[in-house]
């Protein structure tokens, strides 16, 4: 962080034509394999959020005399137990997951980014509290934090969110403190404060956007880990209740019919791996895109 | 390594786990409604909640019934399960085991994929090999375990029927039998946990690789074998135990899913049927064993380190 020049928050870039800048830098991050992860992204996020224009039938219909059809050309992915269209509980699905991970994730960063920033900001003895929390908090495996959260709130879509928020918070906490302690003594920082700004918006207009970079690369990292979580919780039976579809939830219902109609539990799985492994490409591209060094290896 | 070094880390070992205690039993003492209430379900008379809620000391302050349960932990009373009234720690005794020879065999499993996987990367790379194991790796860590353990199942226990589809089989029942039970559940946990490892070793190993001392070591003629092993490797070794502790202690949480897919009677699968209980003995019992695992862990890849790199000495 302390050897990037900062930039004062209102003085654009004079040096070159801004989109031919953006431009550069756009295509310098995307790679062949970044932009199939990235299309993989976009095409299930709008299968997300338009789910009913997509999907060949309600995640609901069922038609028992349809039950447990193997992939035809009625249903691509074939009907679960109930005769519901496998291929249309997967795409009603990437709504629960890509956005249980998403809000997660916006949850965590909010929440950590504040701590870190006030922590590094103010120091003291709010520092020390603060930051002993978080020490506690990453000094155990997340997923034991996340079981009591639930045990406490009971299983439900806003427990399993609140909860994965507060668990993925102290990373970001961390990340955004050292931040702060860094930027807090740059030259543009002190004079501010001297012309009488208030610790407000120093933090928000002076401190923040220069920090903000790395803790988006590290918010991009989280999300693959949230939508694994997710799953995992709802295939517990600990997440997303039925009849909402979730793709883990869709695993744990199908594990019954394993024998008799394998793709019940093919298929989930194969999206969870696709999108995580999508996310996590395109994390990586990220983080080798920010990452100073290895830019002028390039 | 001192002594005193030893034996403060074990007191801050003590401390973060009286910390996670405070913290889980606030936690759960603080939820809305009363334990008793949850207990009883939906139908109880006034009688039976007083009764119940004398019986299980929740009249006391929370303080009181905080020291009171740490004291009976402390003497290895972990208490009683809601759910079945059966002794936690006698559950615990049957179950740590199990947990722990997964925990293990997935360990052995992930290190034999990882370490020569990512050492090979690291020699060769930017060939195939190295691309391929990559690519594997990334894949690795984007499958969700527990559907890798789905998909061994429906392989090799369903259709070829080589190994049973779950269960627990004791070692003492013989070595074929325990194996064909355990090589599925491990090879699921360990398979998730080579990826980062591979992930490391290949990163630490090339970093070791630019170093002036492997140039040394060639130009003084060592074989090429021995630079790699002795002089990389060995050097490489102190970011991978790093990661491979901090790998062996989330499998213990990691094991969750694993445990509930090959229906294996672990403390994890305990610890998921105390949450979808809410059999809050148990949660804070489970919680709070798997922790300290965790942190014995840590601690062993700590020392671990002087061990390897004589250079490190704590103070």
């Amino acid at each position: 962080m302390s050897s990037r020049k900062p930039r004062s928050p209102r003085i654009p870039d004079r040096e070159a034509p801004r989109f031919r800048v953006w431009l550069r830098e756009v295509k310098r991050f995307f790679d062949p394999l970044s932009v199939v992860a990235a299309l993989v992204v976009v095409l299930i996020v709008v299968a997300a959020t338009f789910p009913g224009a997509i999907a060949p039938h309600g995640y609901e219909d069922m038609s028992l005399r349809e039950r447990l059809q193997p992939p035809n050309l009625h249903h691509l992915l074939g009907t679960d137990n109930f005769g519901r269209d496998v291929l249309s509980r997967l795409i009603y699905g990437a709504r629960v997951s890509v956005y249980i991970g998403l809000v997660a994730v916006v949850i965590a960063s909010t929440v950590g980014v504040s701590m870190g920033v006030v922590s590094g900001f103010y120091g003291g003895l709010v520092d020390t509290v603060l930051m002993r929390m978080v020490d506690v908090m990453l000094s155990f495996p997340s997923i034991l934090f996340a079981l009591v959260l639930i045990t406490l709130l009971g299983p439900s879509v806003i427990s399993l969110v609140i909860t994965m928020g507060i668990i993925y918070s102290p990373r970001m906490a961390r990340l955004a403190r050292a931040g702060t302690l860094s930027v807090k003594t740059e030259a543009y920082v002190e004079s501010a404060r001297a012309i009488g700004v208030p610790n407000a918006r120093l933090l928000l207009r002076y401190i923040l956007p220069n920090i903000i970079g790395p803790l988006v690369v590290q918010a991009s990292l989280l999300l693959p880990i949230a939508i694994l979580v997710e799953a995992t919780l709802s295939f517990l039976g600990l997440g997303v209740q039925p009849p909402t579809p979730s793709w883990g939830a869709m695993l744990s219902a199908g594990r019954a019919y394993m024998e008799i109609a394998p793709w019940l539990t093919v298929f989930p799985g194969v999206a969870i791996a696709v999108i995580v492994l999508s996310v996590n490409l395109l994390g990586d591209a990220a983080q080798d895109w920010a990452n100073p060094r290895l830019r002028r290896r390039q | 390594m001192t002594l005193s070094y030893l034996a403060r880390r074990i007191m801050q070992t003590g401390v973060t786990l009286f910390l996670m205690s405070l913290i889980v039993f606030g936690a759960l003492r603080a939820i809305p409604g009363d334990a008793a209430v949850i207990l009883l379900g939906e139908y109880y008379g006034f009688e039976e909640v007083t009764v119940l809620r004398e019986r299980m000391g929740l009249d006391d302050p929370v303080y009181v019934q905080y020291f009171r349960w740490i004291g009976n932990a402390l003497r290895g009373d972990l208490g009683k399960s809601w759910r079945s009234n059966e002794s936690i720690t006698y559950e615990l005794a049957r179950r740590l085991p199990v947990t722990f020879q997964l925990a293990l065999l997935a360990f052995f499993t992930s290190l034999l994929i990882a370490l020569p996987a990512g050492l090979v990367s690291a020699i060769k790379r930017n060939t195939w090999f190295d691309r391929a194991a990559r690519v594997i790796a990334l894949i690795g860590i984007s499958l969700p375990n527990f559907w890798v353990g789905l998909m061994l199942i429906l392989a090799f226990a369903l259709s070829l029927r080589w190994i049973p589809s779950g269960g627990y089989v004791s070692i003492a029942e013989g070595l074929g039998p325990y194996l064909r039970t355990m090589a599925a559940p491990a090879i699921t946990l360990g398979t998730a946990m080579a990826a980062s490892t591979m992930r490391i070793t290949r990163a630490s190993t090339l970093e070791a690789l630019t170093q002036d001392y492997i140039r040394t070591a060639r130009s003084k003629g060592l074989r090429e074998f021995t630079v790699l092993t002795a002089h990389a490797f060995k050097n490489a070794l102190i970011p991978i135990l790093t990661v491979v502790g901090v790998q062996f202690g989330l499998m213990l949480a990691g094991s969750v899913a694993v445990e509930t897919v090959f229906s294996i009677p672990g403390v994890s699968r305990f610890l998921i049927d105390g949450v979808t209980n809410r059999d809050y003995p148990v949660v804070m019992a489970t919680v709070l064993i798997i922790s300290l695992g965790y942190m014995i862990a840590n601690l062993t890849i700590d020392l671990l380190y002087v061990v390897i790199d004589p250079r490190i000495r704590y103070e």
